[in-house]
């Protein structure tokens, strides 16, 4: 059977590249006792998929990893044997079984799934009323562009994108965010952001291109904004955290968890 | 999940910032206020070379067994964090804590191999802790070094406190609980050493002091005190199966070197090879427990999540139950896609079945390490392999289906000839030559031979201590010589050749039969930029010969002198079981090439049967 977990990173952890990541699950997987399939060969590791690698230095409450199980189990067995096995800072948020076979299609993954990420890109410290005002003045005025062109610079290639056309949604609290990023009504109740605000705070949210056709990451944005807007701070005052990932089909954005 | 004493930024701009964050699987956290005993383990090179150390696994196990006492580990920052924490004037740190390693009861140093000397400075720089033991004040961290290089630690002498000779499973507990004791007691740092110094097995460099003749060697070895033994026993743990091992090792969130569950099988060696050091210091053999061993194996895949598991001893082969326990490692694991990674075995039928079920035999290879290129050097080395096993060997392998083989050779060997070097490049030759006597269809393509060598460096506490070195140009000449002889091979195009840069050897070669004159020698070097001299990267030979000169020493003194037979070492202060009449005599064996056979089947009488354990004795040889 499939099984599609999604799982949070925080903490410490953060600083766990994605290729370690894979092999931490590997060991999970290991230490859960579940009956994963296996690769063949001399040295076979058990076959996982990513939704989308997470960068160096950012947190999660929305990464995914599919594998296959080679017996049946519940959702709530696989929960309770994973979470046996994971450490501090990696979180088990939910279990999901989606089909894995859609007729006439081929076998789908996380990965091929995924055209949208949600970001919460915020200030590290809290700060002055005047700094406030001044961040959240310059998001208002950068995002009413009508274009917002850029480079985005690949690790051999280059190619020109109008990041306004990768930024479907966008708020500066999580309310705003919810409403101008409407996902369906029955994944309303399950958007939720790890991060807390307080009232010193600066949070840009952001629903951004993802995935193998076009990955926008935070730093793109926050680059860009900082530059253009010339304002007197610089991407090392900011933290980023991924909040979710979504599937867009006929009826909208559906989170990763929800794909049937 | 801990604090972490380095802020985002600084994390964000260092190579690898896992290496310094802790948290790892199985890493033990305690309730500082509730421990009497901070101790801090340290592994002097980068956290991925550490961390793929077992003997700090089993001494972390053993110390945090003690409820009074909470054991941590940090090892050398890479550069790139050297230089943030001094810019930032952060105080080097304990992984688990993240607290910073001047506060610690104990900073425990293991010494693994000469060429990490000068990042022992960097941790105590970085720690803020003086180099020097008769600097460190009360509120100090006790320095405690130990791991094989202890068994010469006169060359980091001033640097320690204490140094820990032998294995480390026997008596920390007496030193834990004597420390404590003193301090309830009122007792300071300098009482605690004498207490310390009681202590079978603990050497306290500071209540000795070496006297020198005028042609530099050593004339005596002065104890100052009273509670200074003139002889320090080595530390032998005799029952391996009733004691630590860690059932729950540490599992890096990063790639280390060794990515795998390490069992211990067995301590010791029966074969008594001249040039190696571990065969001589960690006498007599003594075997764990095969059905302790599987039950090890078991409980170390559960609680990590390995892949793989791999057996650790000085030569498996000899293991009396190798065949059940690799038997049972493969039935009980390779299903549940755990490999099976075996270290070198002789090459025999048991051998070649058993890597054909856990290796690719296509990618693979058979390793040999014969070391000389003749027999007539290999008894000199009393290595007892001769060109018909290898022969043999491989074409057993051959036939199995593996067309790749390694030699391992070690050039500058004591009475090395031109013919003992060409040798290496004439037995490489007949191995291939040897698979090609095999019919095409039977073949899988071309063999890859890959000879390499390295350079003999004579050891403390092996017959060749007495032994010269060969000069750097004798090893390049030679090298320069096997490379042209190989290529003047008829199956020249089959054998790969690999050498090595000798410029290391020079300072491993310093060091290992050093004296307490070197300390000097190593703070300079390390004081003009030396760090991580164990990677080549950063190896600049220039920082030892100006501190060489700066001192009025030389290398050749220490590294080509042949020794005297009555010479007095700077190690003789040790007593290993095994006696230096025993190794004079396999050194003069060894010059007229004679073979001294292996303990099961004959007693040469080494000394090291103390006990009475000893597998020869046992057998009632």
């Amino acid at each position: 059977m499939l099984v599609r977990v999604k799982f949070s990173k925080q903490g410490a952890l953060k600083f766990i590249g994605h290729l370690d990541t894979m092999r931490y699950f590997q060991k999970v997987f290991s230490r859960s006792g579940l009956p994963l399939r296996f690769s063949q060969g001399f040295n076979p590791h058990p076959l996982m998929e990513f939704a989308s690698p997470l960068g160096v230095g950012i947190t999660s409450n929305g990464e995914y990893v599919d594998f296959e199980l080679l017996s049946n189990f519940t959702e709530t067995e696989i929960a309770e044997k994973i979470s046996n096995a994971l450490s501090e800072g990696i979180g088990l948020l939910k279990v999901s079984v989606p089909d894995d076979r859609v007729p006439g299609k081929k076998k789908i993954s996380a990965m091929s799934l995924v055209d949208y990420a949600d970001y919460l890109v915020y200030l590290k410290r809290p700060c002055s009323k005047d700094e406030r005002q001044m961040l959240y003045d310059a998001f208002d005025s950068y995002i009413r562009n009508d274009k917002l062109p850029i480079i985005l610079k690949a690790k051999t290639t280059e190619r020109e994108l109008d990041l306004k056309e990768s930024i479907k949604a966008y708020g500066r609290n999580f309310a705003e965010f919810s409403e101008s990023g409407k996902l369906l009504p029955e994944y309303a109740s399950c958007f939720t952001c790890d991060i807390p605000e307080t009232e010193s705070g600066v949070y840009f949210y952001l629903r951004l291109s993802a995935g193998s056709s076009l990955n926008v990451k935070p730093e793109v944005f926050l680059e860009d904004f900082l530059e253009k807007m010339n304002l007197p701070f610089t991407e090392a005052d900011f933290n980023r955290h991924r909040i979710d990932m979504y599937h867009l089909d006929e009826r909208g954005l559906i989170p990763l968890w929800a794909v049937k | 999940m801990n604090k972490q004493c380095l802020s985002d930024e600084i994390l964000m701009s260092v190579d690898k910032p896992a290496r310094y964050i802790g948290n790892e699987v199985n890493s033990v956290v305690k309730d500082p206020k509730k421990t009497d005993i901070r101790f801090c383990m340290c592994f002097p090179d980068v956290y991925e070379v550490g961390m793929s150390h077992l003997g700090i696994q089993i001494l972390y196990d053993m110390f945090n067994r003690r409820e009074d006492t909470w054991c941590e580990r940090v090892y050398s920052p890479w550069p790139d964090m050297a230089l943030k924490l001094k810019e930032n004037k952060i105080p080097l740190f304990a992984l688990e804590s993240q607290d910073p390693v001047k506060d610690f009861d104990f900073l425990g140093i293991t010494l693994q191999y000469e060429m990490c000397y000068s990042n022992i400075l960097q941790v105590l720089d970085l720690s803020e802790i003086p180099f020097h033991s008769n600097e460190r004040g009360e509120n100090c961290p006790i320095v405690i070094g130990g791991g094989p290089c202890a068994y010469n630690p006169e060359p980091i002498a001033d640097f320690f406190d204490l140094f820990y000779i032998g294995e480390g499973e026997t008596v920390y507990n007496e030193l834990l609980d004597i420390y404590k004791e003193n301090r309830k007691n009122g007792g300071g740092r300098r009482r605690f050493l004498e207490l310390a110094a009681g202590v079978e097995g603990i050497y306290v460099p500071s209540l000795y002091h070496p006297e020198y003749n005028d042609d530099g060697t050593l004339s005596a070895f002065v104890a100052d005190s009273p509670a200074a033994p003139a002889k320090i026993k080595r530390q032998v743990q005799y029952d391996l199966d009733n004691t630590y091992y860690p059932e729950k090792p540490i599992v890096p969130y990063i790639r280390a070197i060794q990515d795998r569950v390490v069992l211990e099988i067995q301590r010791g060696c029966i074969r008594g090879c001249r040039f190696c050091q571990a065969g001589m210091v960690y006498r007599p053999l003594r075997e764990r427990n095969v059905d302790y061993l599987k039950q090890l194996a078991k409980k170390m895949i559960e609680s990590t999540g390995y892949e793989e598991i791999s057996l650790s001893s000085l030569s498996s082969s000899d293991y009396s139950c190798l065949p059940e326990l690799v038997n049972f490692l493969i039935d009980e694991f390779k299903e549940k896609g755990v490999n099976i990674s075996l270290p070198s075995l002789r090459i025999d039928a048991f051998a070649l079945d058993v890597m054909s079920k856990v290796q690719d035999i296509k990618k693979s290879s058979i390793t040999f390490a014969p070391e000389a290129g003749t027999q007539r050097m290999r008894n000199v080395i009393n290595k007892g392999l001769t060109e018909e096993n290898i022969l043999q060997g491989s074409m057993d392998a051959f036939k199995c289906g593996w067309n790749k083989v390694k030699l391992y050779f070690m050039l500058g060997l004591p009475t090395e000839t031109e013919d003992d070097v060409k040798g290496i490049a004439y037995l490489s030759n007949e191995i291939a030559k040897e698979y090609y006597t095999l019919p095409k269809e039977q073949r899988n393509g071309r063999v890859e031979i890959t000879t390499s060598t390295s350079f003999f460096v004579p050891k403390p506490f092996t017959p060749f201590q007495w032994a010269p070195m060969a000069k750097k140009e004798t090893f390049l000449a030679n090298q320069h010589l096997l490379h042209e002889t190989i290529k003047e091979q008829i199956n020249a195009r089959s054998i790969k050749y690999n050498w090595h840069d000798p410029e290391t050897t020079v300072i491993e070669a310093l060091l290992a039969r050093g004296d307490r004159k070197l300390c000097r020698v190593i703070e300079e070097v390390y004081r003009s930029g030396g760090v991580f001299e164990a990677w080549s990267e950063f190896f600049k030979l220039e920082r030892w010969d100006e501190a060489m000169n700066n001192s009025g020493l030389s290398y050749d003194f220490y590294t080509t002198r042949e020794r005297k037979e009555d010479e007095l070492f700077p190690w003789d202060f040790i007593d290993i079981g095994v006696t230096k009449k025993f190794l004079r005599r396999e050194y003069e064996r060894g010059l007229s090439a004679t073979v001294t056979p292996n303990c099961r089947v004959s007693c040469s009488g080494c000394g090291a049967n103390t006990e009475g354990t000893c597998p020869a004795r046992q057998s009632g040889i």
